[in-house]
């Protein structure tokens, strides 16, 4: 499907009380900006503030400020709680 | 040490003396309590005499009128803070908890939590002071067992918390904060599979981090409402932020300069003095001096979970681990966020079995409120999972080592929390260990021997850097990470790496908040990582800078420049004489100005660091006493900047780990008020303690580095605790069925279970 | 009511008053701002406040500013000599053998005592002797191999 970008977002166990016990989405957008923005909208609990808890990985690259990243096709991408620590 | 050798560097993976050192070894170096300003007085704490109690009046009069005394402090003087937790940069805060811990609104939740706060002309008037302040309390019942704190009918800490769970926030108020799940797979299937399933339990108290130095922090505020702050943390600029937080200032109102500190291992990341001191300075119009002493350390200050985390795998006869299933408990202290998350993320990640479900429970006592405490939450989480793959191994009769070697994760394995490895040096540092000749070796009676691994993740975040280049061509490196255990060499290996410069030509020093660009705390075993490819940015733009000038002066094309050995040199058969740093900075003004350059980033690429242990005890078998023989610590550190500071770090996470298996624990009364507030009581090793502690570096390059580094500060302390009590079980003749679960392992403890088994 | 105190300090004849209470590192580090000398607990269990007091090894957190009438004190800052580290702080630099740092004086004073002491000690001496010197960073094996390294420097020299 030519320029479509469907990209799988996989959510963190935590986030499963804002997507209705959803688990993971399949979605068409190229960067993570468009990306919240469709969640917020499928899944109105979701809000910026939740979501900028999560560092995100894209294909395997985990990614603390994720704000401008964008997308390759069939990219995977996990929402990770952000890890900091000692 | 084995692994790539470091032929390719000149500098990086030496062991050069580090550029703070005679100013360390001479006493000269300033750390936290060594700062004095005139006109300085001195502030103290008044803490809670009680665990859990609500606060009905605060009368501070008799007190501030004592001669000497010149300002009192109490949450009233504090702004006002929304509940809820926020992102703040590098974690989930709750200021208003944050703001009550610093000093107490309403109710006091652990015994020594900080009530009020007096500045007098000296230390003395303001104990004194403390005396006079009076302060009313209804007192509660205090809730100290981590179990007792779940039930129902149990006292509750705050009113209106209720437990966040996956399917949102329950309905009514509860000590659990939170609860959560991790899952792959599915574990019922896997265990059905399994010919051998082991489940056990595993307790650790609360410990505390033990850094030698106690907080300290002079703050000075003056009349157009600027902060000056000198304190030690583990991040001037967390200092910053925080105390403009819970200041409601804005952070360019303050100025932290970071003093050397004396050991934070996770417990400096957060600040308890500094907002105070300020308060009491801004009142009294004088600078304050606060510097805790060791006893306040231990009652208020940031300690480790204690946990309960069950623990069940199931494993195929032939080794293959099938089903791993994990219900960690942590404590939080009096005001949620335990390390629970990373906890449960950690907890499996060393194994590829496809089945895994973590459970994880925050819940919150009348103890202390947690801080970090070096790779939060995964010491606690091994423990448990180590020693059960260790009673997996002796029932199956497989070598412990085999077996984590067959179902060790690798480059391309999925972790429970999502993205797959890249390269890592698990399998590695097993396969060496597996040769090592400490694994060889006999044991004698009453002798055992465990192995363990452990994960950490290690982060990046931001870091900023500058090279200012002085007239005579030598470079000043400024980072804003303070110095907690030899990142000032580090910072340097690279600096002259990069620039192709000499050792000594390099003086790497501490920025203020106000001379170098923001930088996150040292923490997360980022600072070399992170920090250091900051330097190495700036030193890519310097050396880009440089070219430019020497392409003028040379009078060619800047493309035809190359910097080779710190210096700027031009194709040979232009004739041209190579022009180094030094010739380059003493034209600077004729090529235009100074020579400097900066360079930040939000870090990427982070590289997760295992750590494999193989110690070896003796259990005197009249006393209980155990008594460490030998250790043998193996640790993927990707490229080791500087050799002996990695193995330093190994070693010391080690040696923590020991003593938290062994001897620490906070031992608390009936009443929440904790018994051995000292090192005498609350025991730390010793010298006398320990074997030499053997350590094997594996150079796995991270790729997300352009010198392979990972973090190395943290994973060290994940392995030891789950490896010393395999060994302790191991003497006493356990079996494949450790009697010993909870810890410390202490004489009394170690002794009944001997016996035990002697019938 | 503060006393006047004459002592000698690293050689050097040094006045002082104090408050009877006051522990010599406190007079040490708040009123003569000798900071070199650290404190840790002030209970006696660190070892970061190691001073030499009439030649014997003391905590000066457990000794109080006015005992100290008419005795000589040497502290970590009168260790190195014109701008010639001792051995000892050498040996600790080179093997690493700090991280933060805040035990190293405390260590300096103690394993130099012990070298004068002792020629030529054991490993087991060794760690006997800084067992009261708490180092929470570098689980010992570098401030060990350091001491011993130092030890034979010193007995090189002698
Ligand atoms: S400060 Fe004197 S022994 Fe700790
Ligand atoms: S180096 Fe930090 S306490 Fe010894």
């Amino acid at each position: 499907m030519l320029g479509f970008h469907m990209v799988k977002i996989i959510f963190a166990s935590a986030m499963e009380q804002y997507t209705r016990g959803e688990k993971e989405i399949r979605i068409n957008v190229t960067t993570y900006r468009q990306a919240c923005e469709l969640l917020m909208r499928e899944f109105p609990l979701l809000n910026k503030e939740t979501l900028s808890e999560f560092s995100v990985a894209i294909d395997d690259e985990i990614i603390h400020e994720p704000l401008l990243e964008s997308f390759e096709l069939n990219s995977v991408v996990f929402f990770v709680p952000k890890i900091a620590a000692g | 040490m084995s692994g790539q050798t470091s032929s390719e560097y000149k500098y990086i993976g030496t062991r050069s003396i580090r550029p703070d050192g005679a100013d360390k070894v001479t006493g000269r170096a300033n750390y936290g309590a060594d700062f004095f300003l005139p006109g300085m007085v001195h502030g103290k704490i008044l803490r809670s005499p009680l665990a859990h109690a609500k606060i009905l009046s605060i009368d501070v009069s008799a007190a501030l009128a004592m001669p000497g005394v010149l300002s009192i402090a109490t949450s009233e003087d504090l702004p006002d803070m929304n509940a809820g937790t926020e992102s703040a940069g590098e974690g989930e805060v709750d200021f208003y908890d944050f703001s009550c811990n610093v000093l107490a609104r309403e109710k006091v939740l652990y015994h020594g939590q900080a009530v009020a706060a007096v500045a007098a002309t000296s230390e003395a008037i303001a104990r004194s002071a403390l005396d006079k302040i009076v302060v009313d309390y209804e007192e509660l019942t205090p809730v100290l067992d981590l179990l007792g704190a779940q039930k129902s009918d149990s006292p509750l800490l705050h009113k209106n918390q209720t437990t966040e769970g996956p399917k949102g926030k329950g309905k009514t108020p509860s000590n659990i904060a939170k609860q959560m799940m991790l899952a792959r797979g599915n574990v019922d299937e896997g265990f059905s599979e399994a010919d051998v399933v082991v489940e056990k339990t595993f307790i650790s108290p609360i410990v505390h981090q033990g850094y030698i130095e106690p907080h300290a922090c002079v703050v000075r505020t003056n009349e157009s409402n600027q902060i000056d702050v000198w304190c030690s943390s583990q991040g001037h600029f967390m200092v910053r932020s925080f105390m403009a937080r819970l200041l409601a200032m804005d952070v360019s109102n303050i100025k932290v300069t970071p003093l050397e500190i004396g050991g934070g291992f996770g417990g400096k990341t957060v600040i308890y003095l500094e907002p105070v001191a300020a308060i009491l300075s801004r009142k009294a119009g004088r600078p304050v001096k606060m510097v805790m002493d060791r006893e306040e350390v231990f009652r208020a200050t940031g300690p480790g979970s204690s946990s309960i985390v069950k623990v069940k795998v199931g494993a195929k006869s032939d080794g293959r681990i099938v089903a791993m299933e994990a219900d960690i408990t942590l404590n939080a202290g009096a005001f949620k966020g335990s390390p629970m998350m990373p906890s449960m993320m950690c907890v499996f990640t060393p194994y590829t079995c496809p089945n895994m479900k973590v459970t994880g429970k925050d819940v919150v006592t009348n103890t202390p409120k947690v801080a970090a405490y070096r790779a939060p939450g995964a010491p606690q989480s091994h423990l448990a999972a180590e020693c059960v793959v260790n009673e997996i191994a002796k029932r199956l009769n497989i070598d412990p080592i085999d077996l984590r070697l067959l179902n060790a994760v690798d480059e391309g394995s999925p972790t429970i929390y999502g993205p797959k490895f890249k390269a890592i040096g698990l399998k590695a540092a097993l396969t060496e260990a597996r040769s090592h000749p400490h694994y060889a070796s006999a044991l004698s009676d009453n002798q055992g021997r465990g192995v363990a691994c452990g994960f950490w993740f290690n982060v990046g975040l931001q870091s900023s850097a500058t090279i200012n280049i002085t007239e005579s061509g030598k470079a000043v490196v400024i980072t804003g990470n303070p110095d907690i255990g030899g990142s000032r060499a580090s910072m340097a290996l690279m600096a002259a790496e990069s620039l192709g410069i000499p050792l000594d030509q390099i003086k790497p020093i501490i920025g203020d908040t106000e001379s170098v660009g923001y930088n996150d705390v040292t923490g997360g075993s980022r600072t070399t990582f992170a920090s250091g490819g900051a330097v190495i940015k700036a030193a890519e733009n310097l050396i880009q800078d440089l070219k430019r000038r020497a392409a003028k002066l040379m009078d060619i094309d800047v493309e035809l420049v190359q910097w080779i050995d710190g210096q700027a040199v031009a194709p040979a058969d232009l004739d041209k004489k190579p022009l180094s740093l030094a010739r380059l900075a003493r034209k600077a003004g004729a090529t235009g100005g100074p020579l400097t350059a900066t360079a930040t980033q939000t870090a990427r690429g982070a590289g997760p660091s295992f750590a494999v242990n193989i110690i070896d005890v003796e259990v005197d078998k009249e006393t209980g006493s155990v008594d460490v023989k030998r250790v043998t610590v193996l640790q993927d550190a990707g490229k080791a900047i500087h050799p002996s500071y990695v193995e330093g770090q190994m070693q010391g996470g080690a040696v923590q780990g020991i003593g938290w298996a062994l001897n620490e624990e906070f031992v608390y009364n009936e009443k929440g008020v904790m018994e051995n507030p000292g090192f005498l009581d609350y025991r730390i090793p010793l010298a006398s303690d320990l074997p030499m502690i053997d350590t094997v570096i594996i150079e796995v390059p991270n790729p997300g580095h352009p010198y392979g580094v990972r973090g190395v500060g943290e994973a060290p302390i994940c392995p030891p605790m789950a490896a010393v009590t395999s060994a302790v079980n191991d003497a006493i003749g356990c079996g494949a069925d450790f009697q010993l679960t909870e810890l410390p392992l202490s004489p009394v403890k170690v002794l009944d279970a001997a016996e035990k088994l002697m019938g | 009511m503060a006393t006047h105190v004459k002592t000698t300090i690293n050689n050097e004849a040094v006045e002082f008053l104090c408050e009877p209470h006051e522990s010599l590192s406190s007079v040490l580090r708040e009123r003569l701002h000798l900071t070199g000398t650290k404190e840790g607990c002030t209970t006696g269990d660190c070892g970061a406040c190691s001073v030499m007091l009439d030649d014997r090894l003391v905590c000066s957190c457990l000794v109080l500013g006015v005992e100290t009438e008419g005795m000589s004190i040497d502290t970590v800052e009168g260790v190195a000599k014109a701008d010639k580290l001792h051995p000892i702080q050498e040996k600790l630099l080179e093997h690493a053998a700090l991280q933060c740092g805040i035990c190293t004086p405390g260590i300096v004073v103690s394993a130099k005592a012990l070298l004068e002491k002792k020629a030529d000690p054991t490993e087991e001496e060794v760690r006997f002797w800084l067992a009261g010197n708490l180092c929470r960073c570098t689980g010992y094996d570098k401030i060990i191999r350091a001491v011993l390294d130092a030890a034979s420097v010193l007995r090189e020299e002698a």
